[in-house]
């Protein structure tokens, strides 16, 4: 006996089948997009993590370097170039505007004319810069303060000096009286013996520092240390080492030494 | 149907976890790094400015016991009046000129003529404010009398003596003698201000 309704065993809906293959396919695609997003977020979020770790260790340890260098950097050190330096530069700023009054003497001697004499010197100075030199004198003739004025213009301190308040005392005054034969000229009483000096000047002259430097060459046999508990035999030459700019160039630049870093 | 729900919700995690954390952590590593970047440059200049020290330790050491003494005898930490004033009075003696009066004035404060770069650096290391330094210094008024020849030696001793003696003023007039008188005031500098006299 042959069951009637026995199903066959050729699908009859295949078609439907295959609808739901389509279907299942189209979910397996956003299945795989929100899987990849998802652990995709999961491994950037952990790889950032990590890595802002790695660069808060690495933070710190810059930290710490920076207060192993702030903590190397000793203050004792500072303050004892500081002092030596401030001292360096200021043997070194007071040297070079050590003027010198006796170079205008030095130099007064050598261009000084026979017949001039000098009678006053007044060297004044102003300030940190400038000096004020007032020298007056005398001589017979006129020819005499145009030759002196000639020979300053040759000197390296005393040129362009400004004459001033030349004037002559003359020989001969006026005598007037009442009877005319007794009016005339007549010749002032001098002192054979001294020489006078009728022609008077002052030679005015404003200085610079460095118009009158100190000149070490000058300055044979002095001697520089007068207290006797420190009497050397010490020469100029050993003041001006101190003051040379090469030593003093090294400690100027003190002020770069910059830790602005450490405040940040 | 629960798939298309956990898909969604992955999603939406995804997505609250890269606004939540993600984005906030690069902005962290951003300035983070900058930091790193601003500390690794402190540090190279920390690390110069220490070798620079160190050899600026090892001039300062270099100059000798006797470079340093020469040192502090041409400015003195502070002027001292007395020995200076003795140290004229030998001078005075040694020329055979003839001490006329011999006046010290009270010391004077001026401000350091040299910037420094004390305050400056003091500023940098952040341990004070920055403040002008000073310097003392005293007058000597000098009345001499004596030949002009025995004063230019004077002279000469005067400005090339270890310790710095600068002249303000010099003055004198001819007279009918040798003897002339000699006006000087001679300023000697120290470091800085006496505190003696300061207060």
């Amino acid at each position: 006996m042959q069951p009637n309704n026995r199903s066959s065993f050729i699908p009859k809906k295949s078609i439907k089948r295959v609808e739901r293959v389509r279907s299942g396919k189209r979910v397996y695609i956003l299945s795989y997009v929100a899987y990849a997003v998802f652990f995709g977020t999961l491994i950037v979020a952990g790889a950032v993590y990590f890595y802002s770790q790695l660069l808060e260790k690495e933070l710190e340890t810059k930290i710490g370097e920076l207060e192993t260098q702030r903590v190397a950097f000793s203050q004792s050190n500072i303050q004892k170039v500081k002092e030596v330096e401030r001292q360096l530069k200021m043997a070194e700023y007071f040297f070079n505007r050590h003027a010198s009054p006796y170079a205008v003497l030095h130099e007064l001697e050598r261009i000084a004319v026979d017949k001039i004499t000098f009678t006053t010197f007044d060297y004044k100075r102003v300030d940190a810069d400038t000096i004020e030199l007032t020298i007056s004198g005398g001589t017979d003739r006129f020819d005499g303060v145009a030759f002196q004025s000639g020979l300053l213009i040759n000197s390296d301190i005393l040129k362009s000096s400004e004459f001033s308040g030349v004037s002559k005392q003359g020989q001969y005054s006026i005598i007037t009286n009442a009877n005319p034969t007794k009016s005339g000229v007549a010749k002032n009483n001098t002192n054979d013996d001294k020489p006078s000096s009728p022609v008077s000047f002052t030679i005015n002259k404003i200085l610079g520092f460095d118009e009158l430097t100190f000149d070490p060459a000058i300055f044979t046999g002095a001697v520089v240390t007068t207290n006797p508990d420190f009497r050397t035999s010490s020469s100029t030459a050993d003041v001006t080492s101190f003051t040379d700019s090469s030593d003093a160039d090294e400690f100027i630049d003190v002020a770069d030494v910059s830790a602005n870093e450490f405040d940040q | 149907m629960t798939q298309t729900i956990t898909q969604i919700l992955l999603l939406i995690i995804s997505g609250i976890a890269v606004f939540t954390m993600i984005v906030p952590t690069f902005k962290t590593i951003g300035e983070t790094q900058k930091e790193t970047d601003e500390y690794s440059l402190a540090i190279e200049s920390a690390f110069a400015t220490n070798e620079r020290l160190n050899a600026l330790v090892r001039e300062t050491e270099k100059l000798s016991q006797q470079e340093r003494y020469r040192i502090d005898r041409f400015i003195p930490a502070t002027v001292d009046p007395i020995r200076t004033a003795y140290d004229l009075e030998t001078l005075i003696e040694k020329h055979r000129l003839f001490l006329v009066g011999l006046t010290v004035t009270e010391e004077s404060v001026m401000d350091d003529p040299v910037v420094t770069s004390n305050a400056v650096a003091e500023d940098d290391f952040g341990e004070g404010t920055q403040q002008v330094g000073s310097i003392g210094y005293n007058d000597f008024e000098l009345v001499v009398a004596g030949t002009y020849e025995q004063f230019k030696d004077f002279l000469a001793d005067i400005e090339a003596s270890d310790q710095l003696f600068e002249l303000q003023s010099v003055n004198f007039q001819s007279t009918d003698s040798d003897i002339i008188q000699f006006n000087t005031i001679i300023r000697t500098f120290g470091l800085a201000p006496n505190t003696k006299s300061a207060n």
